[in-house]
C-alpha cells in the first residue's frame, strides 16, 4: 500500500460526497491509502479568488500545500488541481507533486491494472467531458493533448463503457471562471450550446472528472428545464463509475445528491454487463 | 510577489497581437455574450479598459483562446490580471460573497444540512478547516491581511 494525501476541495464534500467516497474506495482497491487532508480550506479557485487578488489566492493555496509533508497530493477536481498545481510550481517545491486522479490512473496505475480489478463491467454509452483546467494551459499541465485528448476515453472503455464522439466534446461546460457563481444566465446559455448535440446521441450519462463541471451539468439541466429546455442526461464523476466497476454498492455512490438522474442509468449500473452473453 | 503567473515579458507580448480573431472564434462565451477577447487585448494595450462593465466576468477561463493564439499571448492569464484591476473598482456581489464564505467557513461552497447528512450515511468524516478551530483561524488571518484589496 502506498500513501498519499487527498485534497477534496469544496464542491466534492459539500455537493457530491459520493465522489469523495468513491475516490477513497477505488484508490484503496488499487493499492493506495489516501489520507484526508485535515484542516484544509477552499483551494481557492483562480477564476474567482485569483481574479480578485492573486496574492490572496497564492497564500491560501500554499497554506493547503504546507499541511502535509507527503510527496503526492491527490485531487479529483480540475479547479483544485489547477490551483494547487500552479501554486506548487510557483513555490518551487520540486519534491511535492500535485496529481489529478485521471492522469494518475492513466500514467501511474495503467489500464491493465485497472481492468484486472474490475468485477462488474458497465455497458454504458457515455459522453466524456474533460473540462478545461485538467489540460490547459498545456505548456504547464503536460497531461494530454489540449485539443484531442484520449486518456478519459480509454479509462471509461477500461470499465466496459463506450465513449461516443460529439462535436462539442472540448467545449467548456460554462460553469468555471466565476461565471456560474456570478452570472448564471451566461453559464446556462453556454451549457445549452454544449449539450444540444448530445440530444440525438442517446447517451446513458455524461462522465466528468471535475465536480464543478458535474454541478454545472447536473443542476444546470434542472435550471434549463425550468426554462423549457429538456435534456435529462445524468452526470457521473469518473470515480463513481470506477468504484461501481470495482464492486461498490449503488447506495454508496451518493446518487441522491444528483438532481438529474434516470432509472435507466441506475439499472445499468446495478446490473452491469451480463457476462453470460 | 506580483507578476507570479504572468511575467512582465509575457504581458508585453500583447503588443504583438495581429488582431487575427482566432481568440474570439475559439470562445464559446463570446457566442453567448458580448465578451470579445480581441477587443479586450486591444483596450488593454490602449489602457482603456471599461471599469463598470460586467462583460469581463463572462469569461469561463477555459484557456481555449490562449491555447490557440498564434502569437502565444497569454490571453486568459491577461484577462484574469485585468479582472484584478477591474475588481478594485467593481466586484460582482456574488463573487464577493464567495470570498466571504471562505472567511466564514473556510469553504467557498459551504455544506448544507443535506450534505452533512449524506456524509454521515457514507461514513465520511468532516475534516476541512470549517471543523477545526485552529485551521479556520489561520484562514481568516490570511484573508484579513488582504482586507484592503477586498
Ligand atoms: S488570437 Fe492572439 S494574435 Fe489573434 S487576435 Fe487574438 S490575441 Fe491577437
Ligand atoms: S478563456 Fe475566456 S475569453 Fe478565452 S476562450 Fe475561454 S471563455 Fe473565451
Amino acid at each position: 500500500m502506498k500513501e498519499m494525501v487527498f485534497y477534496p476541495g469544496c464542491v466534492i464534500p459539500n455537493r457530491y460526497p459520493g465522489v469523495e467516497k468513491t475516490m477513497y474506495y477505488a484508490m484503496e482497491k488499487l493499492g493506495y491509502i489516501m489520507k484526508p487532508m485535515e484542516g484544509y480550506s477552499c483551494c481557492p479557485p483562480p477564476g474567482i479568488v485569483r481574479s480578485v487578488d492573486e496574492e490572496l489566492w497564492f497564500s491560501l493555496a500554499t497554506r493547503n500545500l504546507s499541511l502535509y509533508d507527503d510527496r503526492t497530493i491527490m485531487t479529483a477536481c480540475n479547479g483544485c488541481f489547477a490551483t494547487l498545481f500552479d501554486a506548487n510550481r510557483l513555490s518551487g517545491n520540486g519534491e511535492r507533486e500535485i496529481r489529478h486522479v485521471v492522469e494518475f490512473l492513466y500514467r501511474d496505475v495503467g489500464l491493465e491494472k485497472i481492468k484486472a480489478r474490475v468485477t462488474k463491467f458497465l455497458p454504458l454509452k457515455v459522453a466524456v467531458h474533460y473540462g478545461c483546467h485538467l489540460l490547459r494551459p498545456s505548456i504547464y499541465r503536460e497531461v494530454d493533448s489540449p485539443e484531442n485528448p484520449v486518456i478519459l476515453d480509454v479509462l471509461v472503455e477500461a470499465v466496459g463503457a463506450e465513449s461516443v464522439p460529439y462535436p462539442t466534446k472540448m467545449v467548456c461546460c460554462g460553469g468555471g471562471g466565476g461565471v456560474r457563481a456570478g452570472h448564471r444566465e451566461v453559464a446556462l446559455e453556454i451549457l445549452k450550446r454544449k449539450l444540444t448535440p448530445l440530444k440525438v446521441l442517446n447517451v446513458d450519462c455524461i462522465v466528468v472528472v471535475c465536480p464543478l463541471c458535474q454541478h454545472q451539468f447536473d443542476v444546470g439541466q434542472v435550471e434549463l428545464k425550468n426554462e423549457g429546455v429538456n435534456f435529462n442526461i445524468p452526470v457521473l464523476h469518473y470515480s463513481q463509475l470506477l468504484a461501481t466497476a470495482f464492486g461498490l454498492e449503488l447506495e454508496m455512490l451518493g446518487l441522491e445528491a444528483h438532481t438529474t438522474m434516470t432509472e435507466n442509468l441506475q439499472e445499468k449500473l446495478e446490473k452491469g454487463e451480463d457476462l453470460e452473453q | 510577489m506580483k507578476d507570479m503567473l504572468l511575467s512582465r515579458k509575457e504581458l508585453n507580448k500583447v503588443n504583438t497581437c495581429i488582431q487575427c480573431g482566432t481568440c474570439v472564434a475559439s470562445c464559446y462565451s463570446s457566442r453567448a455574450t458580448a465578451l470579445n477577447t480581441r477587443r479586450l487585448v486591444f483596450d488593454y494595450i490602449n489602457k482603456n479598459i471599461p471599469m463598470h462593465d460586467d462583460t469581463i466576468w463572462y469569461c469561463s477561463t477555459c484557456y481555449s483562446c490562449q491555447e490557440r493564439c498564434p502569437r502565444g499571448i497569454m490571453l486568459t492569464d491577461i484577462l484574469i490580471r485585468v479582472r484584478e484591476e477591474v475588481a478594485e473598482e467593481h466586484l460582482p456581489s456574488k463573487l464577493k460573497k464567495f470570498i466571504e464564505n471562505i472567511r466564514e467557513y473556510g469553504m467557498g461552497v459551504p455544506p448544507r444540512k443535506s450534505d452533512i447528512d449524506m456524509r454521515r450515511k457514507l461514513g465520511l468524516k468532516n475534516y476541512s478547516a470549517q471543523f477545526i478551530e485552529k485551521s479556520l483561524k489561520e484562514v481568516r488571518e490570511i484573508i484579513d491581511s488582504r482586507r484592503d484589496k477586498l
